[in-house]
């Protein structure tokens, strides 16, 4: 009689018969034991079938050559930013969740830091320390450019790379270790965030220009400070995603939305801003559109990034805070607010939008910002010996804080 | 306009260089009547095979998430994913751009279900039935779709490539298996989803 035909074989039996060695066919008619496994089988065959039958009714559907102008669009699109070259939608994709990830926790920080207490000989995170900023506020901060000759990459570039090896050695450092809490499924996909500066050549008279043209009056500028340089530098950073990025419903502004930065109103005013209130309306210079911002966010990701750090010369910190802190755009509350960090030299200002779900939260010694996106996401973001981490994911509070651990 | 017309009119208006992307259009005069032209199209293999490919790729991810623009999206995503990755005139590229479809589908389907609150889309109205039994197969499909979502990715992903009709040979390629090891994959995938089926007490 020979041996019983394995669960798989009596199985392609149903749906392959002339693929089974005819040993297996003859076995499984002439044996009563494997005709009653064909009958289960079958049995749960009809069953599986019918409900997935019933999800195959076909649409109708773009053809297929309108879908590969639309295609081809992309791609032309995706090449002709210099940040997103040989982009394929993942990266495109990502830059999204990575402005959320990134974007809050380097470039954002860089950019307040040009109107904020980083300004500062020598800047290197250790803390984070929110800073309540209200509607219009960021707005308000002008790019680095309307403070003189503006320098440096304004877009983020995220490149993918095959493994935690490769990535490791891409950026120096390994990407940080963590086990996904139950839920979190599939393999982690890896990304270098590559090194990124921005740099002003201070101009007192573009900032007087700038300020009589919004009809104010500007400060006095203090010796020293006209050709004085600041620069924000972030290092390498590593990102390991997992699940996919998925943004419904916006795959017609991607083009807006994650294209390339400039000054704080890109970041602040489509990540944080729209993250800190859903439902209650964007404020002043939120970009548009109206899918939620956990839209945005992956299953769970990790980033470590190193920097920003801050550095000027020409004239000294306390200087050059008074200065820029005096300036018109930037609110009394938010110039008290920076003010009031106790360690400027080494506190990383988060943007917090006034009225906006964040909480604080202690990580192995160090605070951490809770940022509540909106449909059970969330974004933890700490600072630590020069290094600026970020874990994002539609997780809870305490799943990303427990995920947050074991990044250190 | 057809993708050929389009090619057709702009060869036609001595514009090849403006034709589709990805078509190489060479317009040759026949010796024998100058007056006339032989007009040879060659489509990059990239494009070739997003044009044979495309309608089940959609396909693929629409049976996971029954929601057409999702589905297309997902496609565009696949395709873009896949240039200059893999060299489309590789005999598994197809298998590639259908394994990553459902992947990518059942990823975004998970995400749905993950959020509280938020059902999986639930397809329109057929307009063949009355609107009872449309509901009804609505939340049918709706269940369904929420049970897929539920098992290991894997096994969702070998059920929706054999539900979308692939044969066991384009499954094991897809998700790089040998051919005899496909039928314990069905096996198992089919089992796990009537478990969940069972467990939510669907009446099938």
């Amino acid at each position: 009689m020979g041996r019983h035909p394995s669960n798989g074989t009596l199985r392609r039996l149903l749906d392959e018969p002339v693929a089974v060695p005819l040993v297996d066919q003859r076995h499984a008619d002439g044996c009563t034991r494997c005709r009653a496994r064909m009958a289960s089988t079958s049995d749960e065959d009809a069953v599986v079938r019918s409900a997935l039958e019933a999800l195959g009714e076909v649409p109708e559907i773009t053809p297929a050559d309108e879908g590969l102008r639309r295609l081809h669009q992309a791609l032309d699109g995706a090449e002709s930013r210099p940040g997103l070259r040989h982009a394929g939608p993942a990266r495109r994709r990502l830059l999204r969740p990575t402005v959320v990830i990134a974007g809050a926790l380097v470039l954002t920080g860089a950019a307040t830091a040009a109107a904020a207490t980083g300004l500062v000989p020598i800047f290197q995170p250790e803390s984070v320390t929110p800073i309540v900023v209200q509607a219009g506020d960021l707005s308000g901060l002008a790019d680095l450019s309307s403070f003189g000759t503006f320098s440096g990459d304004r877009d983020l570039k995220v490149t993918p790379e095959g493994s935690s090896g490769a990535l490791r050695d891409a950026a120096g450092f390994a990407v940080p270790s963590v086990q996904p809490p139950a839920g979190v499924e599939g393999a982690p996909s890896y990304w270098l965030i590559s090194p990124d500066y921005a740099q002003v050549d201070i101009s007192v008279e573009r900032i007087d220009q700038a300020a009589a043209s919004a009809g104010v009056t500007p400060p006095a500028a203090p010796p020293g400070i006209d050709g004085s340089t600041l620069r924000v530098s972030t290092g390498y950073g590593v990102l390991e995603i997992w699940g996919s990025i998925n943004f419904p419903g916006t795959s017609g502004n991607d083009g807006s939305s994650t294209g390339p930065v400039s000054g704080s109103e890109g970041f602040f005013g489509h990540s944080i801003s729209r993250a800190a209130a859903p439902g209650s309306g964007a404020p002043s210079g939120t970009a548009g559109g109206d899918s939620s911002l956990a839209d945005d966010v992956p299953q769970l990701a990790v980033a470590e990034v190193q920097g920003p750090t801050v550095s000027s010369s020409g004239v000294s910190l306390s200087t050059l805070e008074a200065y820029l802190l005096s300036q018109p755009e930037v609110s009394p509350a938010l110039a008290a607010e920076i003010r009031s960090i106790g360690n400027p030299t080494s506190t990383l200002p988060l943007p917090v939008p006034a009225g906006a779900a964040t909480t604080t939260t202690e990580l192995n010694g160090h605070e951490a910002l809770v940022y509540n996106l909106g449909d059970a996401a969330h974004l933890v973001v700490w600072a630590a010996a020069g290094q600026t981490f970020a874990v994002v994911g539609q997780l809870s509070t305490a799943e990303l804080v427990e995920v947050a651990e074991q990044v250190g | 306009m057809g993708l050929l017309q389009e090619v057709c009119d702009e060869v036609s208006q001595n514009k090849p260089g403006r034709c589709f992307k990805g078509v190489m259009a060479t317009v040759r005069p026949l010796a024998s009547h100058p007056s006339r032209a032989t007009i040879s199209i060659q489509v990059s293999s990239f494009d070739q095979l997003f044009l044979e490919q495309y309608s089940r790729v959609v396909l693929i991810a629409y049976r996971v998430l029954g929601d057409r623009q999702a589905a297309e999206d997902i496609a565009q995503e696949v395709f873009l994913s896949f240039y200059g990755k893999v060299d489309a005139s590789e005999d598994w590229a197809p298998s590639w751009l259908w394994a990553a479809s459902a992947h990518k589908a059942l990823n975004m389907a998970r995400g749905e279900k993950r959020r509280q609150g938020r059902e999986l889309r639930v397809l329109p109205s057929t307009g063949a039935t009355g609107p009872e039994e449309d509901a009804i197969a609505s939340q049918q499909r709706r269940v369904v779709r929420a049970a897929l979502a539920r098992i290991p990715q894997r096994q969702a992903e070998v059920l929706v490539l054999w539900a979308s009709g692939l044969s066991y040979a384009d499954i094991a390629v897809a998700v790089g298996v040998r051919p005899s090891g496909v039928g314990t994959l069905v096996c198992r995938a089919q089992h796990a989803l009537r478990k969940e089926l069972t467990n939510g007490k669907t009446p099938f």
